[in-house]
């Protein structure tokens, strides 16, 4: 199924990042380049562990909307958790996210270009995270089975739409965005089509990455 | 290939990402890019995994576990500067009192980003603290090796070259020229003759 919905993925197009990466997945183009683990020369830093630093660049140059911010800010809430910042005392790690084309899905791309951006900067984690788009549609569709990776027209359509990012392997869940009118045996099914779902997508990023390590000439 | 297919008997060239379980704690022993959580060892690094044999010293030795680590590329590899590490610092400036020194290499790995330095007039050498000259010991431009002593209070990290093995390894001279080693406080240089002061380092080994 990612095949088919999957465009174009691109470890370490950026030759001046440490890690980078591009993802565009249904009709969602995202590309984040990290940097770091660098010296802080901010006055604030933290003396046992890294200081994480999210930017958001949208493609049109405006104000940032509240809920934008609430994502930038639960994006570098899961990053903070994920990343093993103690190995890294006193340093800065800047991520920016550029938004290519704002389409559906477009939240679970952010995410999981996030993760391949921290992995082709080889930078260390304490687990795995991969982020879906879940969504249930409206009475009036024929089909009532929730739609893994809905595209444009399933998404704004649904009845609600649940972004979960799911830790892996422990297959627990670390963040749910969710929008329109559910019920908790709603969230609950999404929620265990997710899991279920969060292996192949996993298995995708080891291939991905295995093809980046292939290129490279170890000692 | 599925996420779990490296739980208990890691291959060699096997691929890991973070969070993968590639060992039980009872199986080996955790190297470098790895972590333990409950009795499984797991994978913080992206990269290969390698396992290595336990060194036996003598057969009286009790049975070692074999070490399983995650080998990245040495483009990959981060690192920062931790207390006890060896250095390679540009020197960027000297006062009286201090030089401050760009750190570019960490323990033989090459930094991409570059963090800032300190080295105190009474860390140069061990011995006659308090008269040293600082011209006298490092220029600006000198590449130096030195050892970490603290993170440091304002964005430095306080390094130390009281040793022999630490001090300049490169320099060039007023003409331009790679200075070469005289003795341990001269430098010559190959053209002109010509004789600087420097705290030089006792290098090992030459490399070719």
């Amino acid at each position: 199924m990612i095949r088919e919905e999957l465009k174009e993925v691109d470890l370490g197009l950026l030759s001046k990042s440490d890690g980078s990466s591009r993802l565009y997945f249904r009709s969602s183009l995202v590309t984040v380049s990290v940097q770091g683990p660098a010296e802080s020369r901010q006055q604030i830093d933290l003396a046992n562990e890294a200081i994480l630093s999210v930017h958001f660049c949208p493609r049109k140059v405006q104000p940032s909307s509240p809920t934008e911010n609430v994502c930038v800010a639960s994006i570098k809430k899961i990053l903070e958790s994920v990343i093993a910042r103690s190995l890294f005392p006193r340093a800065i790690i800047c991520i920016a996210i550029h938004e290519g084309v704002a389409g559906s899905c477009f939240l679970s791309t952010i995410f999981n270009a996030c993760f391949l951006a921290l992995l082709d900067a080889g930078i260390a984690m304490l687990h795995s995270f991969v982020a879906l788009t879940i969504a249930i549609p409206n009475e009036i569709s024929s089909n009532k089975d929730p739609i893994i990776s809905p595209n444009k027209e399933q998404e704004f359509e649904a009845e609600s739409v649940f972004v979960f990012v799911i830790e892996m392997p422990t297959k627990r869940e670390l963040f749910c965005h969710a929008w329109g009118n559910f019920s908790p045996q709603h969230y609950q099914q999404c929620l265990q089509l997710a899991l279920g779902e969060a292996d192949k997508i996993l298995l995708f990023y080891r291939g991905e990455y295995s093809k980046k390590l292939a290129n490279l000439k170890f000692n | 290939m599925t996420a779990k297919d490296n739980s208990d008997n890691p291959s060699t060239n096997s691929v890991a990402i973070p969070g993968n379980k590639v060992a039980s704690l009872t199986d080996y022993n955790p190297g470098p890019g790895t972590y333990i959580s409950g009795n499984s060892i797991f994978a913080s690094l992206s990269g290969f995994i390698r396992t290595e044999p336990p060194i036996v010293l003598s057969e009286a030795d009790e049975v070692q576990l074999p070490h399983i680590h995650i080998e990245m590329h040495e483009l990959e590899k981060k690192c920062i500067p931790q207390s006890g590490s060896l250095v390679n610092a540009r020197v960027i400036s000297i006062n009286p009192r201090s030089c401050k020194v760009s750190i570019i290499a960490v323990d033989n790995t090459y930094l991409k980003h570059t963090f800032r330095g300190i080295v105190r007039k009474e860390d140069i050498r061990a011995f006659q603290k308090d008269q040293v000259e600082i011209d006298k010991c490092y220029r600006p431009g000198d590449i130096i090796r030195a050892r970490v002593i603290s993170l440091g209070e304002a964005l430095h990290y306080v390094l130390t070259t009281a040793e022999n093995e630490l001090g300049v390894i490169f320099a060039k001279g007023g003409t331009g020229v790679p200075l070469m080693p005289y003795n341990w406080e001269e430098m010559q240089c190959p053209k002109t003759g010509n004789t600087e002061y420097r705290k030089v380092a006792k290098v090992k080994e030459i490399i070719k």
